[in-house]
């Protein structure tokens, strides 16, 4: 056995998804640690370079803020794939459709009659106080009920069993562009090893995307709706991911300045004079939409666009508002959340959370800082956020001064021992922890999942940070048609 | 009191703009303390006004003009009847939920210094409604009231640390350090109709209310340290000036335009109109 | 289509035009400056150089006076200059990353590699410090491979719509300012009684003429004489079979915004102009333009020409 490829112990214990305690391949995996093992060595060192030079020459590069040097920089993109059996596959799928039908009630709820406050599951003031809640929008339905379109779910594992939510994004979840091209690349790359295992496809993501996208389409446009997405502009980090989806879905392409507003309809504005848009897939924060509105110095949205779309001419997707459902302390309580709507027990778990904001919690937090991870509440992308095991001294003291100043704009989880997938980087293999962002899809004509979604890598040996603004890196994720890879 | 109202903006802009998005607040809603007989907002150059209430339950006008446009002029006018209700206001249908007027803006922040004034003022008052007053005495004194305003309100904590400030920039002040003891607060714009103080300074007031359990939302002005009576007319409210304010507007042209705005109104007082006053 | 994307292709076409031309200018101005002072008169090479770059307003914020290496470096590589050849191809892929889906995976790759190659090129000037002429070389060769591989794979690879024309027009509209551009810097060294005083030593800037519009061969086959200055300018502007001449890009301009007209079924003040400029060159001769004075007529090229891209894009970029 080639030494190089020798799988090196994880000190924490965790579930590895590949490998059973004993060293043996479940038989999931059985054919890709056969691949492994037999696969010429400098092979996957080999396979490694040739997808970074084809994603820097298709330009998927992404802009990490406040990093000048290295403004376009790529994903790195591991060549071992993620697998999922069926079995795994529709369990999660029956959770992620609950789930997110779940977030759109509750939100339809909050800005509508508002009854789960009012039962008393949710204080009221963790909604209507929250930075994303957007009191423009209170008594306002959203065409359908939708409010949250495109929705990524991130899921952990920590066995083989359960899945646990580690966070709701119900804003502008990106990410879909390296699911995508992600597999293509895997089948340029290892055309055997993908024909050998039957894998679900993805590549019908955007066709689906198009179908829910249309189906919430006012009702007073014509026939064929004229849908566009809407950019911040390139030098937003996650432009490549916008202009691949307004190409996939034969769409166009959108900047603030492109659109005008008459009367309460958006045009845009074309070579042939302007021209109606019915639905706007954003992908700008709701504070830049409309400097009549929000923000006034905007220039990323169009002046009048709330007026548009509060008077119904024009559907945003998602829904202004939306955030609020995302947000890590409304989190904690999806489980009540989901009884109170559904009557039923959620079928995706969450992870145990402590709010600081209650003064038990907090004191315990405090207390055993050094084994929790302690996340913001608004924060996003790893930043603002505490890993206990991991962190010195130093930076646990000033989270405890963060933590005693403003205890509400804290949650602090135990430190999971996430799964781990064999990933390849320079000279080895190696387990490394990882997680699963899925994307549903949700419009009047039902909820919409492909199968699979982005696996995300902690490239750094023991770290639990997956986000790629902090040197994580992404997997093709194989959802297959059995529970075990046919030998 | 009774009077006719008559409210002009002159817009002018230092380069033709290719167009202008705009949206108005300017409509008054009827109360227990007003009465709004006859109401009509214009503008000029004609445009297509499209009417509507936006989620606080204020009207709102919206217009588009294409341009190239160098002038504009918008127009309220009405006939109104106030009524001195000591600030309380009563009859207005609420449709937001009582936690949003605890929302912190970035504009009604408040900072260190502000919540230690407050809780220092309201230290020796229990009452609910008393320690608004106390609040609102406070601040009079503390902070110079400078008529006249500017393009938009220096944020709370700003306008608080220099002890001075428009009527807007102190019922932002106002509105912050009543959230900051957490008491629901939100801004007023409109017109104060006395000639006195504020009078010759120009059209626009603001000042803010409170929700003050058991009585409800009562008016609290800072600027001239007294609650709101029949020289108020109430116009829109918002959790800061940027959600009330009468005009919002963007442009698109080749280079940004700076409008000039001129205000200019004309309040009738016609107390002979109607025995009382 | 938008209105942005429309704007964003016609200019991605006329930077890739812009560096070409710069490319082929530095060139031939090169040659020039390494002939022995009795063949050319080469104490103002680089100030033409710099006018017909349309660089010298900006140069003499940066430098003192124009010499092979401050120009070819401020040309070249100078971030500072606008219309350098880097800046260029900087902003070509700026404005072809904006509108990635108009173009075809082609002509995007096509132009981030040469953005990526770009990098390298600056890396090693960096390093040099100085202009290497071997370097120099390699490089000008890959600006000219650059704008090639651009219009061929458009040529090769786009759809026959809008989307082409707007890039067409891109490359014809500023195609034209550059050869007038040239024209005019050097309008005295073709004229008639120049070439009496000046024989040979004038040859060279002929020639130099034709090598920045890349006509020296084409010359040859379309008149089967040495070379003449009244032939030269007959050449760069009267010429239909010249790709490069006022003639031939006006015609391809007519083309493609006609094109754009039949598409939209509407014609525009923008048809109607360069119609016009169009008919004015079909109708004079290369000895009514002598007679009425080259310069003029080339200076009320250049401003009509500009006159059309107002209009260009007024019409249809703006929206």
């Amino acid at each position: 056995m080639n030494s190089k490829k020798a799988i090196k112990p994880m000190t924490l214990p965790c579930f590895d998804e590949m490998t059973k305690g004993d060293g043996a391949a479940r038989a999931l995996y059985s054919r890709i640690a056969k691949w492994l093992e037999t696969s010429p060595p400098g092979l996957l060192d080999s396979r490694r370079q040739q997808a970074e030079m084809l994603f820097r020459r298709i330009g998927i590069t992404f802009a990490v803020y406040g990093d000048k040097e290295a403004a376009e920089r790529l994903i790195p993109f591991d060549i071992i794939p993620r697998l999922l059996g069926h079995d795994e596959w529709l369990r999660l799928e029956a959770g992620l459709v609950q789930r997110v039908k779940v977030l759109n009630m509750f939100l339809t709820d909050v800005y509508g009659a508002q009854e789960i406050i009012r039962a008393g599951v949710i204080p009221a003031d963790l909604v209507f106080r929250n930075d994303c809640y957007r009191p423009e929008m209170q008594g306002h339905r959203a065409p359908h009920d939708i409010w949250t379109h495109i929705a990524g779910i991130d899921i952990v594992r920590v066995d083989d069993q359960d899945f646990y939510v580690l966070e709701d994004n119900c804003r502008t979840p990106s990410g879909v562009s390296y699911m995508l091209e992600n597999r293509e690349m895997m089948i340029r790359l290892a055309p055997d090893l993908f024909a050998e295992h039957a894998v679900m496809p993805v590549e019908n993501y955007p066709d689906s995307l198009l179908a829910s996208l249309r189906s919430v389409a006012p009702p007073r446009c014509p026939s064929e709706p004229n849908i566009v997405v809407l950019t911040p502009g390139q030098f937003n980090s996650a432009y490549y991911e916008h202009s691949f989806l307004a190409d996939k879905l034969g769409v166009e392409l959108v900047e603030g300045g492109d659109l005008t507003v008459k009367d309460d309809v958006v045009y845009m504005r074309t070579t042939e004079g302007p021209k109606r848009v019915d639905v706007i897939y954003r992908r700008v924060d709701d504070e830049f939409i409309d400097p009549l509105v929000f923000n006034p110095d905007s220039v990323l949205g169009a002046a009048g666009l709330m007026g548009a779309y509060l008077s119904g001419n024009v559907t945003l997707a998602n829904a202004v508002g939306a955030g609020v459902a995302d947000d890590k302390a409304i989190y904690t309580y999806m489980p009540e959340i989901t009884r109170f709507y559904l009557g039923e027990e959620p079928k995706l778990k969450n992870v145990s959370t402590w709010r600081c904001r209650e003064p038990d919690a907090l004191k315990y937090v405090l207390d055993h800082l050094s084994e929790l991870v302690v996340k913001e509440v608004n924060g996003s992308g790893g930043y603002g956020m505490l890993v206990g095991p991991h962190a010195t001294k130093e930076q646990i003291e000033d989270f405890r001064k963060k933590l005693l100043t403003a205890p509400d704009n804290f949650i602090a989880q135990p430190t999971l021992s996430l799964s781990t997938c064999p990933t390849s980087f320079l000279g080895g293999v190696a387990p490394r922890h990882v997680d699963l962002r899925p994307f549903v899809l949700s419009g009047s004509d039902g909820v919409r999942v492909v199968p699979g979604g982005l696996t995300r890598v902690a490239l750094k040996e023991g770290s639990l940070v997956v986000n790629s603004s902090q040197g994580g890196g992404t997997k093709d994720t194989w959802v297959l048609e059995t529970d075990a890879a046919t030998p | 009191m009774r009077a006719s109202i008559q409210y002009h903006l002159q817009i002018s802009c230092a380069e033709p703009v290719r167009a202008v998005n705009q949206v108005l607040r300017l409509t008054p809603r009827g109360f227990d303390g007003q009465e709004i007989k006859d109401w009509r907002v214009d503008v000029l150059p004609d445009a297509r006004m499209r009417r509507s209430e936006d989620a606080f339950g204020n009207i709102v006008h919206s217009c588009c003009h294409d341009g190239p446009l160098e002038q504009l002029s918008i127009m309220a006018e009405g006939d109104i009847e106030t009524y001195d209700v000591a600030g309380v206001v009563r009859g207005l249908p609420e449709k937001m939920p009582l936690d949003v007027y605890l929302r912190d803006t970035a504009a009604t922040q408040a900072d260190k210094d502000l919540l230690a004034f407050a809780q220092d003022a309201l230290s020796g008052e229990k009452d609910p409604l008393g320690r608004m007053h106390v609040l609102n005495a406070a601040l009079n004194e503390a902070c110079a009231f400078a008529p006249g305003e500017g393009e938009s309100p220096r944020p709370a904590k700003e306008v608080f640390a220099s002890r001075t400030g428009s009527a807007r920039e102190l019922a932002q002040v106002f509105v912050a350090a009543a959230r900051g003891v957490d008491v629901p607060a939100r801004f007023i714009s409109g017109f104060f109709l006395g000639d006195e103080g504020v009078g010759r300074a120009g059209a626009h007031h603001a000042w803010a209310e409170v929700f003050v359990e058991p009585i409800g939302w009562v008016g609290f002005d800072p600027a001239l340290g007294c609650c709101p009576r029949d020289e108020y007319l109430r116009i829109a409210l918002g959790l800061d000036f940027a959600g009330a304010a009468p005009r919002r507007a963007a442009a698109f042209g080749y280079a940004r335009e700076d409008a000039a705005a001129v205000l200019k109104v004309d309040v009738c007082r016609q107390a002979s109109w109607h025995g009382q006053q | 289509m938008l209105s942005r994307t429309a704007d964003n292709l016609y200019w991605v076409s006329r930077y890739l035009e812009r560096a070409d031309f710069l490319a082929r200018l530095i060139e031939a101005s090169s040659r020039i400056a390494a002939l022995p002072k009795t063949y050319a008169s080469a104490q103002d090479e680089w100030q033409s150089v710099l006018i017909a770059s349309g660089a010298d307003e900006t140069f003499y914020e940066h430098f003192p006076e124009p010499d092979e290496a401050s120009v070819i470096a401020y040309l070249a590589f100078d971030a500072r200059n606008p219309s350098s050849i880097r800046n260029c191809i900087e902003f070509a892929r700026t404005n072809a990353r904006a509108v990635r889906t108009a173009l075809t995976v082609e002509m995007w790759e096509g132009i981030n590699s040469a953005w990526l190659e770009l990098k390298k090129f600056e890396a090693v000037q960096k390093e040099l410090g100085r202009i290497d002429r071997e370097e120099l070389i390699k490089f000008l060769e890959y600006v000219k491979q650059t704008s090639s591989l651009y219009d061929g794979s458009g040529y090769r690879t786009m759809l026959r719509n809008d989307a082409y024309y707007f890039s067409r027009l891109g490359v014809y509209v500023e195609r034209a300012d550059n050869t007038a551009r040239v024209l005019d810097v050097k309008y005295h060294v073709l004229l008639p009684e120049q070439e009496a005083v000046g024989g040979s030593v004038d040859y060279f800037q002929w020639t130099a003429i034709l090598r920045s519009v890349s006509a020296l061969t084409a010359y040859h086959w379309v008149y089967r004489e040495s070379i003449k200055p009244w032939n030269v300018a007959d050449l760069l502007i009267l010429r239909q079979e010249m790709p490069r001449s006022l003639l031939s890009c006006c015609d391809n301009i007519v083309r493609f915004l006609d094109a754009i007209g039949n598409q939209y079924g509407r014609q525009g003040p923008a048809q109607r102009h360069a119609r016009n400029m169009k008919r004015r060159l079909e109708s004079t001769s290369i000895k009514d333009i002598f007679q009425s004075g080259l310069h003029e007529f080339v200076d009320g090229f250049v401003t009509d020409n500009n006159r059309l891209g107002t209009e260009i894009a007024e019409q249809y970029l703006i929206g």
